[in-house]
């Protein structure tokens, strides 16, 4: 498959840019990070010819590379300074409903906010999903129930039943 | 422990969850960079010069707080006395003066009723205690000698004699002005300055020529005698490292020829106190053993004996850290520019001010210094070039890895993207 031509390129971005962006801001939870780490990623995509066996296949590298490389900005991030979430991610385009459930999201420790992201927002399976965190399948499954529940808890706290 | 039911893709969460995920989107801008291939972001190094300049504010300041901690530790200690300037000037013939205020440990002895003509330490009293108390008092610690008549001939065969009992002895500045060059014509006659050490006449400076009268400098290392310089401004500055004289004396005198032609005007200052150590109460065992296998750095000041220590530490440090982090390392310069500034104003001052010789002797004096200050100077620079080179090489790396990422996704050229159509 030849990345590099602009239809390719195009059609990759399109259907897998929403993708790594979403990875990229659950994880960084900054805007500004996130384009970093967006730019990086197709950056490196499209460096080299890669050889992919699949579309879910091109998928799972795409989400793995977006999570190392907004782990690398992260850390550099942290080193620098911290900020407030509400200064760094900008809910106002989410609608209020939607926003608390994002706010909510983006408060959770990130070994629960991840596995969530990418299991119910991104369609991954559990498998995949999996694979992309390094984690073993009982590790992630723990961690979405966990993740999930703290998850109600704020919501119910917000006043909203899921 | 998963539970499919719980996990269901269908129910209200994953539904909202989803909804969530599709209102989360990159802009426009950031998919149409992508899809170009052309970062936004200018890709390089994104810190900015503040932040460059606040690291290496943050490295100064830390080794400013190491020198402090580290001299204050090894050499200053409480009530500091207070600093005078020497003795100098006119004073009266055959005038022997010793410090306005006689050292703690020590008394003046006179000899003769009213002039005092030496000190000496109190039986009993700490001589280490002496030598800090007597080089750090800047205590005017001069004995100062000035014929203005030949009637006052008698004065050079004055011999003033220190005791001395501790460490090394400094004869600071001791001025032979003849009347004027000319004076000499050509009845020139050599005269010699004597020196007793330990009751050992010693022959430390023969004047041949009046050309010599200008600044020489003599080395008679056999002798244990540092340095002698002598001019028809500068004084003779006498560094002895000896450090086989633990007890003794030190006498001086000139030859009857030198006392002959030189009886117009002359100046013997006898100071044995040494800049460098005014700010510095106590020696280190280090400086101790320095001074006794390297004498020749005494010559080129004592800040190397100060400075050597903290700067060999630190310069250590600063190697493992740069190899380990390998990161730039900014603190790997401030030896360096902390030996660089400190050599150029102090001197610059101390020659400017102090010895009110004007500023470009003061920058002459600090530069000959500078370069002749090789000792940490030089360790410093050459830490500092390593830690640049690696720094440097790190960099470059970086900036390779990051050019080839852009040319792979740069825009091709037209003739490219024409061959590719």
């Amino acid at each position: 498959m030849d990345h590099n031509s602009e239809d390719a390129r195009n059609r990759i971005v399109e259907v897998h840019g929403r993708t790594v962006w979403r990875v990229a801001l659950s994880h960084t939870r900054r805007e500004d990070a996130a384009e970093e780490v967006f730019q990086e990623v197709f950056l490196r995509f499209f460096e080299k010819d890669r050889e992919f066996q699949s579309d879910e296949h091109l998928k799972a590298w795409l989400i793995r590379t977006t999570l190392i490389c907004a782990k690398r900005c992260q850390a550099a991030m942290y080193k620098h300074a911290t900020v407030s979430l509400d200064e760094i991610v900008s809910l106002s385009a989410i609608p209020e409903e939607d926003g608390m459930l994002a706010t909510a999201l983006f408060n959770l420790p990130e070994k629960y906010r991840l596995p969530l992201q990418l299991y119910y927002i991104e369609g991954l399976s559990a498998e995949e999903c999996s694979r992309a965190l390094g984690l073993r399948l009982g590790t992630l499954r723990v961690r979405l129930t966990r993740g999930k529940n703290m998850l109600k808890e704020i919501l119910k706290g917000e006043g909203i039943n899921v | 422990m998963f539970d499919e039911k719980y996990h269901n893709r269908n129910d209200e969460f994953a539904l909202r969850m989803e909804r969530l995920g599709n209102q989360m989107n990159p802009s426009p801008r950031l998919m149409q960079a992508a899809k170009d291939g052309v970062p936004l972001r200018k890709w390089g190094n994104q810190y900015s010069a503040g932040y460059h300049l606040k690291k290496f504010a943050k490295a100064a300041m830390i080794y400013a707080v190491c020198i402090g901690l580290f001299l204050g530790i090894f050499f200053l200690l409480p009530d500091l006395p207070q600093a005078s300037p020497p003795v100098g000037g006119n004073e009266g013939a055959t005038e022997l003066r010793v410090p306005h205020k006689v050292p703690k440990g020590w008394e003046a002895v006179s000899t003769d009723g009213n002039a005092v003509t030496y000190i000496r330490m109190k039986e009993g009293a700490d001589a280490h205690h002496w030598y800090d108390q007597f080089l750090l008092g800047g205590v005017s610690n001069n004995i100062v000698t000035d014929i203005d008549t030949p009637e006052h001939m008698s004065a050079w065969n004055q011999t003033v004699t220190v005791t001395i009992y501790y460490g090394c002895f400094y004869l600071d500045d001791l001025t032979i002005i003849p009347y004027t060059t000319e004076s000499y014509g050509d009845q020139f006659h050599a005269f010699t300055l004597y020196m007793n050490i330990n009751g050992r006449p010693q022959s430390i400076l023969q004047i041949k020529s009046p050309d010599e009268l200008t600044p020489i400098a003599v080395r008679e290392k056999e002798n244990n005698v540092g340095v002698a310089q002598i001019g028809l401004t500068q004084g003779i500055m006498i560094t002895l490292p000896l450090s086989e004289l633990t007890e003794g004396s030190v006498e001086w005198e000139l030859d009857s020829l030198a006392q002959k032609y030189c009886n117009h005007q002359g100046r013997v200052n006898l100071s044995y106190t040494q800049w460098g150590f005014r700010y510095f109460r106590s020696r280190s065992v280090l400086q101790e053993y320095l001074e006794s296998h390297f004498p020749y750095m005494l010559f080129v000041g004592n800040s190397p004996l100060l400075i050597l220590p903290t700067v060999v530490i630190l310069s250590i440090v600063l190697l493992i850290r740069t190899l380990k982090k390998k990161k730039m390392p900014y603190a790997a310069f401030l030896p360096l520019l902390f030996g660089v500034v400190h050599t150029v104003i102090y001197y610059l001052m101390w020659e400017a001010f102090y010895q009110k010789n004007g500023w470009f002797d003061g920058l002459v004096e600090s530069l000959y210094l500078l370069f002749g200050n090789a000792i940490y100077g030089g360790m410093a620079a050459i830490v500092a070039i390593f830690c640049l080179v690696a720094g440097l090489r790190r960099s470059h790396q970086r900036y390779k890895q990051k050019r080839e990422v852009d040319r792979s996704v740069s825009p091709k050229s037209e003739d490219q993207q024409k061959a590719r159509d």
